[in-house]
């Protein structure tokens, strides 16, 4: 419900990306068992290179391995601003691994929270946001009080008068 | 179970956490916080709240789509009573000459880009005019070059307009 997650607004740490793009992942654990099949995938994406892979591709972020013996794998990730976040790799395969370390790198640590829209512009509008006057005074043009502004519910006058009509008829 | 601060630290195993009254009540507690008096604080009153906010969730989700789709026709609709066309003449003229803009994008259109958006009208009015449909209330169209091409748009995936 909105009360307990309420919308927020797309939003990068100190406008990253405007000037200059920083990433925002500093370090990423792997944590797996050498023994267990519920690891097979992350030991498979170790094995294939795919892990040195990334570490070459990315030398800002610091990768580390974590054999532990009879646990779940885990991916642990730790952004610029402090958060960890924790992805659970259990009897995933080599591929999803991979794409949850690059998902990962694509990331500012930001809570994920419902957005309002999943796009965000300062400056939405290129030729002018519209106006009652963009197309000349076509629109809002007329006197008050109009006939077409009526009110939905009859008025408290209206009411008495329908009550007398409706008595009158009653005792006609 | 209600724990005093030094027993908060200890670590209780999953496998008793599941079965103390305590924990089962707290999941409903997490949801239940910003709701207004006791149901926030008492489990009695909080569980019935939160199993109801749920419903709500789950229900609103068509809803919503259905809302945000009657919003969309109501800006369209009256971005192009300003030009003299019909919304709905807008949507169907646009999908007939193949110009893929959905209803969530039209609308943005028309706040943010009203002058391509009137252009847009122009387009429809121009495809009517030529299939010899004149909307009513509607202003001659600014000139537009077509070609024949609205008739007969060169797209592969508007094969079955040809015939």
């Amino acid at each position: 419900s909105r009360q307990m997650l309420p919308r927020v607004f797309l939003s990068q740490p100190l406008q990253n990306g405007v000037s200059r793009y920083t990433c925002q992942l500093k370090r990423i654990t792997l944590k797996f068992c050498k023994f267990r099949p519920n690891s097979l995938g992350a030991r498979e994406f170790i094995e294939n290179g795919d892990f040195l892979e990334f570490a070459r591709a990315n030398p800002q972020v610091a990768c580390y391995l974590k054999p532990r013996r009879n646990r779940p794998p885990v991916l642990q990730a730790e952004f610029a601003n402090g958060s960890v976040q924790l992805a659970r790799i259990d009897s995933f395969p080599a591929e999803f691994v991979r794409r949850w370390f690059w998902l990962m790198r694509g990331r500012s640590g930001d809570d994920l929270l419902p957005l309002h829209e999943n796009l965000r512009s300062f400056h939405p509008s290129v030729q002018g946001v519209w106006t009652p006057f963009t197309f000349g005074r076509s629109v809002g043009l007329g006197d008050l009080p109009d006939s077409r502004h009526r009110p939905m519910s009859p008025s408290a006058t209206e009411l008495i008068q329908q009550l007398h009509r409706l008595q009158s008829a009653r005792m006609s | 179970m209600h724990l005093t601060c030094p027993l908060w630290v200890r670590r209780i195993p999953k496998i008793y956490r599941n079965n103390d009254p305590f924990y089962l009540r707290n999941l409903y507690l997490q949801f239940s916080f910003l709701f207004r008096g006791r149901s926030s604080r008492c489990f009695r009153l909080a569980e019935q709240r939160v199993i109801k906010a749920f419903q709500h969730m789950n229900a609103m989700r068509a809803v919503r789509k259905d809302r945000f789709k009657q919003l969309c026709d109501e800006r369209i609709d009256a971005a192009c009573a300003q030009h003299g066309i019909p919304g709905k003449m807008l949507i169907d003229g646009l999908g007939r000459m193949n110009i893929q803009l959905n209803r969530k994008m039209l609308q943005q259109l028309a706040i943010y880009e009203p002058y391509s958006f009137k252009s847009l009208t122009d387009l429809v009015k121009q495809y009517h005019s030529e299939l010899g449909i004149v909307p009513p209330n509607a202003e001659p169209p600014a000139p537009v070059v077509t070609r024949g091409l609205l008739q007969s748009p060169i797209v592969p995936g508007n094969r079955k307009y040809y015939e």
